[in-house]
């Protein structure tokens, strides 16, 4: 039993140190004035604030955000209010609401957005648009994850037994779905959305295919010029992986936070 | 005229009828208790009272009009469900003061109207906290303050203590009959609790296979049931066909008849008793159990099993295999529709 523990923890560091390994010399390398020798011969942070100062590579993170929130929150309004719908007033098309979130899973990503690319462009709708394109596969891509994080935490909160308390109160069913149901799944929706939110950020390969001539964000941005600078091109994955690490830390407060409340 | 009328009441899920046409007349300010096994169609019968499921048939008269089509919002009916259902996201203090608002009460007496129900359930010190940090029978407390507060004109309690433990739902029984009885609260009280439905009504209306078994007071309704049912849901009365009655006591009675014998009124003892008017016969005690503060007997009378209550005495304690007499008034053997 004690060898299996020791055997296990060494997989595990091996495992980590595998993963760590090359974000550890990403991140040296990024700081490393110069790094011919086996070690570096010095340290700046030179490349850090000629990335950040680089306003294509600063307005790419913001296009990242905008690509990736967009979606998110049209999603997350719209499978909220299709699910109110559906617990209150017709029960029986969940299992096809369902059927329809579990599709898009089945999908790859790049599957996807090829053939929304092939389907949409060249015409003259607003769909045929690289960004509305782009935020509409964003949305299908984001859409099993929010169905099923909102759904579980109004299932948990038993949604109907709460209405009906409320509408006993004199609350119509809209009204106590905004005044006590949102508020009281709103950690659990917050902790979906940010993990979807953080799956789009770090996104490369859809944007790539559908509008990376139109839309450039700072994946695309570090892409294109990968070969130009690779000191500074550390630097600037460095920064999206903390942008990315900040978005988990969000996740992982939100989740301990409903944890606790669920604990009391 | 009564102050609560259920006229032919019919619910029907898909194919299966739920309600068969209840008849139902409730006084201002009583309280009835809806007793009856687990699907019988109480809980049915409140929610379609409450407006939370719609009838097939039949209609509802509150307070001298016709409720059956109005929304839960309109029908000021006030609620307790089984699982508390207070609001997670709300203080306890928010939680009461929630119809209050929505139904645009001025907030100085909200205030007022919240701080005088939580003295009412002796919640006053826990008005800031949250449903998930009140234990369960505080909870269910809040439920009820939280009902009672919009000063509706009936009060709904669907099993609201079933999933509180032994003792304190015993404390919450008294409490809500004395909260009822102060407000003088007309109230329709759902259980499957036979006890409980005894010690808080004014009467019993005992529910089975979605019609009215029997209505009347505690004492009537335990003392006097009946149908079959009613006998072996209340009390857990011996019922004998005519048969089995003829063969334990050696007599006879009209075929087809089901007697009933409450297990109290059978007196078990060494000696023959020689009580008048009785029915007295030798029996073998089969099995004992402890219910409580009274052990039940299984007396087997002339091939015939039946059950006898006796208190703990210690000149009343027997063991199995033990020959004993058996004593039952005459009077104390109910003849029961079928």
């Amino acid at each position: 039993m004690k060898k299996n523990k020791v055997l296990g923890n060494v997989w595990m560091i091996l495992c980590a140190a595998y993963l760590i390994v090359p974000l550890g010399v990403t991140l040296i390398y990024s700081v490393s004035s110069s790094w011919i020798a086996i070690t570096p011969s010095g340290f700046t942070f030179s490349y850090y604030i000629e990335k950040l100062t680089d306003s294509a590579f600063f307005m790419g993170i913001l296009r990242g955000i905008f690509a990736a929130a967009i979606p998110v929150v049209v999603t997350n309004v719209c499978i909220l209010l299709a699910l109110f719908a559906i617990i209150v007033y017709f029960p029986k098309l969940e299992k096809y609401m369902q059927m329809i979130c579990i599709i898009p899973t089945t999908i790859n990503g790049i599957i996807l957005a090829t053939s929304v690319l092939s389907t949409y462009a060249g015409g003259n709708t607003v769909f045929s648009n690289r960004i509305v394109m782009l935020l509409c596969t964003y949305c299908i891509f984001c859409f099993p994850l929010t169905y099923q994080g909102i759904r579980n935490s109004l299932y948990a909160v038993n949604t109907k037994r709460l209405l009906e308390a409320a509408a006993m109160l004199g609350a119509s069913e809209f009204y106590g779905f905004m005044r006590i149901i949102v508020p009281t799944v709103l950690p659990g929706l917050m902790n979906t959305a940010l993990i979807s939110f953080a799956g789009l950020f770090g996104d490369f390969a859809i944007i790539k295919i559908i509008a990376s001539s139109q839309f450039e964000t700072a994946q695309t941005f570090l892409y294109k010029n990968r070969s130009a600078d690779t000191q500074a091109f550390s630097a600037g994955v460095v920064i999206l992986l903390l942008f990315t690490l900040l978005i988990n830390v969000a996740v992982h407060k939100t989740a301990s936070k409903e944890n606790q409340k669920e604990k009391i | 005229m009564s102050y609560i009328e259920f006229h032919e009441i019919r619910k029907s899920f898909d194919d299966v009828e739920v309600l068969k046409g209840v008849d139902l007349d409730i006084k201002e300010g009583e309280f009835i208790s809806l007793l009856g096994p687990s699907g019988c169609g109480k809980s049915t019968l409140l929610r379609c009272f409450a407006g939370l499921e719609e009838v097939s048939a039949g209609n509802f008269v509150l307070d001298g009009a016709d409720i059956t089509q109005l929304a839960p919002q309109k029908r000021d009916i006030g609620m307790v469900f089984q699982q508390y259902s207070l609001f997670p996201n709300m203080t306890v203090e928010q939680n009461l003061a929630f119809g209050l608002e929505i139904k645009k009460v001025p907030k100085h007496e909200i205030k007022e109207r919240v701080r005088d129900v939580l003295e009412i359930v002796g919640l006053v010190d826990k008005k800031k906290s949250y449903p998930g940090q009140l234990s369960g029978g505080q909870q269910q407390r809040v439920a009820l303050a939280r009902a009672i507060v919009a000063k509706p004109k009936v009060l709904l309690l669907d099993e609201p203590l079933s999933a509180i433990d032994a003792k304190l739902r015993k404390n919450l029984q008294i409490e809500i009959r004395r909260i009822q009885k102060a407000l003088n609260i007309t109230t329709i009280f759902v259980t499957h609790d036979q006890d409980e439905a005894m010690l808080m009504s004014d009467r019993v209306c005992l529910v089975n296979k979605g019609l009215i078994e029997q209505i009347g007071s505690p004492v009537e309704i335990y003392t006097s049931p009946k149908t079959k049912f009613a006998a072996s849901f209340i009390g857990h009365y011996n019922v004998l066909s005519d048969i089995e009655f003829s063969k334990a006591f050696l007599t006879h009675v009209d075929e087809n008849s089901v007697m009933a014998i409450r297990p109290e009124t059978i007196l078990i003892s060494h000696e023959k008793l020689n009580k008048p008017e009785s029915y007295e016969f030798k029996g073998r005690i089969k099995e004992s159990r402890s219910v409580g503060n009274v052990l039940r007997y299984h007396v087997e009378v002339n091939g015939v099993d039946l059950r006898a209550d006796t208190l703990y005495r210690s000149f009343s304690l027997y063991n199995d295999g033990d020959e004993v007499w058996i004593s039952v008034e005459k009077r104390n053997c109910l003849e029961l529709k079928d």
